[in-house]
């Protein structure tokens, strides 16, 4: 009996020669079709590729690659124009995919798509979350901070607005001038109701009658018995007596006359009632323009508070974007579920295959990308983009296989330019830690031309940066230090605050920034200091005096005029009143006057029948006398 | 009808000439390929080493359907056995990390509990096996084999038909 079954040895080296040959041969479009599958069940989005060439020995050349962006069908996640790798062939025997160098040229990224990049309805995954929490927790910290900087607009206000806070404090201020002008008027009022009531109640009519009585009784006197002496007697001390109450009455009415005069003068006390409260109202509105005038505050943090934040937010960004792809330390043993049974995956540790001097090959690893990208690309902003060209080491899906951590370097340029950035990726322990650098000498001004909130221009100048960025697990630890000299900062001011502070920076030419950020979400610590809180602090606060003092003026004046006015008004109503009462007196004086002297003339009249009564009386009275 | 065919020509085989070795080892590589789930790497080796050598490819056949049910039964012993050995024998584990990174090794799904267990069980059971089934096919053809053949059923199916072209080619 033959051992080996030879007819069927030659059919089966034919049959896998020719599986071979024809995997060989068709290579290219299976690879293709099976980067396609794989990329859209992985990103989401339809994947596209161009051209597809591979070598026997591993040389892999994409041409045309583009990931549309499942969060925005019509936009690109990366689109990479050529892409070219060295694979290590053995490696796929093992199941692992080793690239020992890849080259991505021209890489860009959000460009605007032709065609939707959705993938059909049974193949969609969930929109990814827009924001990660934890950058969503440092952006809430960031706004608090900011708040809490406050800003330039109190100063600008104070400067642009100054009728309307004027007109709101003069409105809010309830002044004791105006009071005390309304108090006068209660009082001068009352006064001079009470004048007029009393000048009513002087009743002329009755003085009148008594008069005419008096004289009517004069008329009618004659001595023609010694009884009529007697009766003319008592008459005539009657009309005395009336004359008596008359000129009383006069004198009393002379007296309410000057009274009058006096209660209603302006210079009664009244006006220097009303003048010391103006003066009580000016010191009260100086004290709240006081109070009005913004806090001394380190001008560094409304400065650059809101440029620092949004760096560190990116910053942030990207790391939480590199870690999202970059997965935490496995496992030296993953047990995960299969159809029948478990999968155990045995992640190798580089050091212990060290000893063994046994090659350790990760599930997925690049040892070496080179890439240039750009920030423009079709659809975006006509603004210069960046141009970035740069190298990742050991992009790795276990890095505690390799024991090395994903490196970066690359070297960002806009005309002149230059950014120098750095990554160092670490994630072999349970808590990653991530760090980015970003340094730049004597970078021309525009990087940080301001022009944007209160930061005025700046027209020229360069600018020294060093950055650092570090995510220690959910702990950031973020410093920068930016150095300006030769600063000249340009008159063309958007807005009033930016014109105030560009007429404040004149003559820095050169100041130092120092930011930090610091901490875990929820407490972190944020400081920004500069030279120009000493230098432009003092300024402000000058300033602020300045425009309060100008302030205070006009209030002190509008003040014044406003109580004046009303003043001059009341017046005017006062001298009316006076008149009026002066003229009801004059008009009774005169009329009492008057009738004094009709009485006086009738007593003239009867002056020489008075006389010879004399004798008589006394010779009445002689008699009487004798008789005793 | 396939199975039914597959039967008879086992049938056909055990009234055959054939050598009682060429069908045990038909038997015998056929429960290796049959109790491991899927076709992990080694299950080529295992039909390469059947095609190769000259053993019985209905009794492979044959014994992969038979074995391929029984795995179902098996599953659960063989499933604590690969995780014993995978999980829970840490003095294995830089065995298994070694082969994890091995050139094909990880082919054959050996980090499969099922797989590592129902394979172990296949190889500790191949000789044994083996032995048994050569020494069935004997001892059916010397005191069984007469009594068999006059089955009205066996007649039926032309079990007796010495001339079936099978037979040639998978004697």
């Amino acid at each position: 009996m033959k051992i080996i079954r030879w007819s069927f040895v030659i059919p089966l080296l034919v049959i896998c020669v020719g599986t071979v040959a024809v995997l060989l041969v068709f290579r290219d479009p299976l690879i293709k079709k099976a980067l396609i599958v794989n990329g859209e069940n992985a990103f989401g989005a339809k994947v596209e590729i161009d051209e597809l060439k591979t070598t026997l020995a591993g040389n892999l050349t994409i041409t045309g690659l583009r990931i549309a962006d499942r969060n925005d069908v019509w936009k690109n996640m990366a689109d990479i124009k050529k892409l070219s790798a060295t694979v290590n062939t053995a490696a796929l025997l093992t199941q692992k995919i080793i690239v020992e160098e890849a080259n991505l040229e021209n890489l860009t990224w959000g460009t605007k798509r032709t065609t939707s990049g959705a993938l059909p309805a049974g193949r969609q995954k969930k929109p990814a979350l827009s924001a990660d929490n934890l950058l969503a927790a440092f952006k809430k910290r960031f706004a608090q901070d900011q708040q809490q900087a406050g800003s330039f607009d109190v100063l600008a206000n104070l400067q642009k607005n100054i009728e309307e806070y004027k007109n709101s404090l003069l409105a809010g201020a309830d002044l004791q001038s105006l009071r005390a002008v309304d108090t006068v008027r209660g009082e001068l009022t009352g006064k001079y109701e009470e004048y007029g009531k009393k000048i009513q109640q002087f009743d002329v009519n009755k003085y009148t009658r008594d008069i005419q009585a008096a004289i009517e009784d004069l008329k009618n006197t004659k001595v023609g018995s010694l009884q009529d002496i007697q009766a003319a007697q008592g008459k005539l001390a009657k009309v005395n007596e009336t004359k008596k109450v008359l000129e009383t009455a006069i004198n009393d009415l002379k007296s309410m006359q000057q009274d009058v005069t006096s209660a209603f003068s302006e210079n009664a006390g009244a006006t220097q009632k009303i003048t010391d409260a103006i003066n009580a109202d000016v010191n009260l509105v100086s004290t709240k323009l006081q109070e009005a005038k913004p806090d001394k505050r380190d001008i560094a943090p409304m400065l650059f508070g809101p440029e620092w934040g949004d760096r560190v937010l990116t910053a942030v960004d990207t790391i939480m974007f590199i870690r999202k792809h970059l997965p935490p330390p496995r496992a030296k043993q993953k047990i995960t579920p299969a159809e029948r049974g478990v999968d155990v995956s045995f992640t190798p540790d580089a050091a212990e295959a060290a000893k063994t001097n046994t090659p350790v090959w990760p599930q997925l690893l690049v040892k070496k990308i080179s890439f240039s990208a750009s920030t423009g690309g079709a659809g975006k902003e006509a603004t210069a983009p960046l141009t970035i060209t740069g190298t990742a080491l050991d992009v790795c899906s276990e890095q505690n296989a390799i024991n090395k951590p994903l490196t970066l370097t690359a070297t960002a340029q806009r005309d002149n330019q230059t950014y120098d950035l750095t990554g160092n990726f670490d994630h072999r322990q349970s808590v990653p830690v991530d760090t980015i650098t970003v340094k730049s000498a004597n970078l021309d001004i525009a990087a940080i031309s301001g022009g944007s909130g209160a930061m005025p221009k700046l027209a020229a100048g360069t600018v020294n940066i060093d950055a650092l960025f570090s995510l220690n697990g959910d702990i950031l630890d973020s410093k920068l230090n930016l150095a300006v000299n030769n600063a000249a900062f340009s008159a063309d001011a958007a807005t009033e605050s930016q014109k105030i502070l560009t007429g404040l920076l004149q003559g820095i030419s050169s100041f130092t920034v120092t930011a930090t950020a610091a901490g875990a979400p929820d407490n972190l610590q944020t400081t920004i200091s500069s030279d120009l809180d000493g230098a432009v602090g003092d300024k402000i606060n000058a300033l602020a005096e300045e425009k309060i003092g100008q302030l205070k003026t006009q209030l002190q004046d509008s003040i014044r005029s406003q109580a004046e006015q009303k003043t001059k008004e009341l017046f005017q109503q006062v001298s009316g009143n006076k008149g009026g009462l002066e003229q009801m007196i004059t008009e009774k004086l005169s009329a009492l006057t008057k009738g004094n002297e009709q009485l006086q003339n009738a007593l003239n009249s009867q002056t020489p029948a008075a006389a010879a009564s004399e004798p008589v009386k006394s010779a009445v009275e002689g008699l009487k006398g004798l008789f005793k | 009808m396939n199975i039914l065919k597959m039967i008879i020509k086992t049938l056909k085989l055990l009234n055959s000439n054939a050598s009682p070795w060429t069908i045990a080892f038909g038997m015998a590589f056929g429960m290796l390929i049959g109790l491991t789930p899927g076709f992990p790497l080694h299950d080529y080796l295992f039909i390469f080493l059947a095609l190769f050598f000259n053993v019985s490819i209905p009794a492979t056949l044959f014994s992969m359907l038979i074995f391929s049910l029984l795995s179902l039964l098996l599953t659960a012993p063989a499933h604590a056995l690969g995780y014993r050995l995978l999980v829970d024998t840490p003095s294995l584990t830089p065995l298994w990390t070694q082969w994890y990174t091995m050139p094909l090794l990880p082919f054959t799904r050996f980090y499969n509990s099922v797989v590592l267990g129902t394979t172990l069980i296949g190889l500790i059971c191949f000789i044994p096996l083996l032995f048994k089934i050569k020494f069935l096919v004997v001892y059916y053809r010397k005191h069984l084999q007469q009594k068999v053949m006059k089955w009205k059923i066996m007649q039926l199916l032309n079990v007796g038909n010495w001339l079936n072209v099978d037979d040639k080619l998978m004697g």
